[in-house]
């Protein structure tokens, strides 16, 4: 009978090792795919801790360098170096404002659109007040008859459109005033001013000029490089212009240029 | 001839936007009228949209003793990436100037902040308290400029008749004053 045991307990032993290593081989697959996938998503944090560790560790083998030493030199003191990855990544960000240029003409033609078409709206909503019966017919024929002349005479007002008065005294302030201030700043801003003034002149080697100089400073500027090729396209050098506005499109892919390019190749400028 | 000046003063007002005006006011650096301008004509819904409009508004109050006002145009300042730009630099003057403020009147220590810098004399200032460089004086902080030595700042509180605190910052060049800005 205690053989019989015996072999039945022996038995369940090989049993039980039998299933249990299949179980632990069945369990431990599915372990190391999960395993692996959790590392593959987290692998830039554990990138992170060792080569802090490396570095830590190789920082405290700096510090303890000198340590040995000083037993032999006691001036020399080691430097701060446990702060020198800090400042790797304490990278100070400059911020600049910029500053809009501003079209004075479009916004001068914008504002006139918009009151022009404010006004007759309020006209449309007015009460028109009634014909004067005062007048007797005599007078009222004088009347006539002196507007004809005026009319004949060509001074009669049209009332109907604002004149526009175009102020040009302070051009060539403006233009002394800008130089002295690019002279002071530097800024391709006050080039570009410079630029748009000399083109909207008819100067266009100088507004070639002055845009070329604010694209020495700024070569990101837009605007400086379509009223470098404008002026270009004016002074009959179309092509060379659009070979300078395609390649800067090539490499900005700005609206702005596009539409400057499609603009020269059409003649519009 | 002053019926000629008042008639041509009288068309450029008709025809100018505000945009235009405030432009103008901002190239002329009369900052002041700018501001006020800006701020008189902000609830305008095209003013609103106009980010070119809103960056003239907080540059022009950023110049000025009202740069509180400079919130308003920042919070708008979000389409594009050179309004975004603004925006920050805006931001950043603001958090300075409160951080500064909060530093001389409850003494809060600013600790070893990094935050961005800017060309703007307030930031100017605020890193240099930052990094401790100053001369302490009956309550006048006393700063030189790293760029140029002639340019010394004084930045200091002030009560008024209401008893309310005052940033202030005067500006001198050869030790001679040449401006004051002042915050509350």
């Amino acid at each position: 009978m205690d053989k019989i045991r015996k072999l039945e307990q022996r038995w369940y032993r090989y049993k039980i090792k039998k299933v249990g290593s299949s179980m632990f081989i069945f369990l431990l697959f599915p372990l190391f795919i999960i395993g692996g996938y959790l590392i593959g998503l987290n692998l830039d944090k554990i990138e992170n801790i060792l080569f802090n560790k490396q570095n830590s560790s190789s920082l405290e083998a700096k510090i303890v360098a000198p340590k040995e030493e000083e037993k032999n030199i006691t001036i020399i003191t080691a430097p701060p170096l446990t702060v020198l990855p800090n400042i790797e990544h304490k990278e100070k960000l400059a911020l600049e404002p910029v500053i809009p240029i501003i079209e004075m003409e479009q916004e001068r033609t914008k504002s006139s659109r918009t009151k022009a078409s404010h006004r007759k709206k309020v006209v449309s909503k007015t009460v028109h007040a009634k014909r004067n019966s005062y007048l007797t017919a005599q007078e009222l024929k004088r009347g006539k008859a002196d507007d004809d002349i005026s009319s004949y005479n060509g001074n009669r007002r049209d009332t109907t459109r604002l004149k526009k008065i175009h102020l040009h005294s302070s051009s060539i302030d403006y233009v002394e005033k800008m130089k002295k201030k690019f002279s002071k700043s530097r800024n391709p801003r006050e080039a570009l001013l410079l630029a748009k003034e000399f083109y909207k002149q008819g100067a266009y080697a100088k507004a070639e000029n002055w845009a070329l100089r604010a694209n020495k400073i700024d070569s990101n500027l837009d605007e400086s490089w379509i009223i470098f090729a404008q002026s270009k396209a004016k002074m009959a050098k179309k092509e060379e212009a659009l070979k300078i506005l395609v390649a800067y499109y090539n490499k900005t892919k700005s609206d702005k240029v596009k539409v400057a390019i499609l603009r020269i190749k059409k003649g519009k400028i | 001839m002053k019926l000629i000046l008042f008639f041509l003063i009288l068309t450029t007002a008709v025809f100018s936007s505000n945009l235009s005006t405030l432009y103008k006011l901002y190239e002329k650096q009369e900052y002041d009228k700018a501001c006020n301008y800006a701020f008189k004509y902000a609830y305008k819904k095209k003013n609103k949209a106009s980010e070119n409009y809103l960056t003239l508004y907080g540059l022009s109050c950023l110049e000025t003793n009202n740069i509180a006002r400079v919130a308003t145009p920042m919070t708008f300042l979000t389409k594009s990436k050179d309004a975004r730009a603004n925006a920050s630099y805006f931001g950043t003057i603001l958090l300075q100037k409160q951080l500064l403020l909060q530093a001389l009147v409850d003494k809060k220590p600013l600790g070893e902040l990094s935050l961005p810098t800017t060309n703007f004399v307030l930031s100017k200032v605020f890193t240099l308290f930052l990094k401790k460089r100053y001369t302490l004086k009956e309550g006048i902080y006393k700063l030189i400029d790293r760029d140029d030595k002639s340019i010394e700042y004084r930045l200091y509180m002030k009560k008024n008749k209401k008893s309310s605190n005052y940033m202030i910052l005067d500006i001198y060049k050869n030790s001679k004053f040449t401006k004051r800005y002042q915050y509350r």
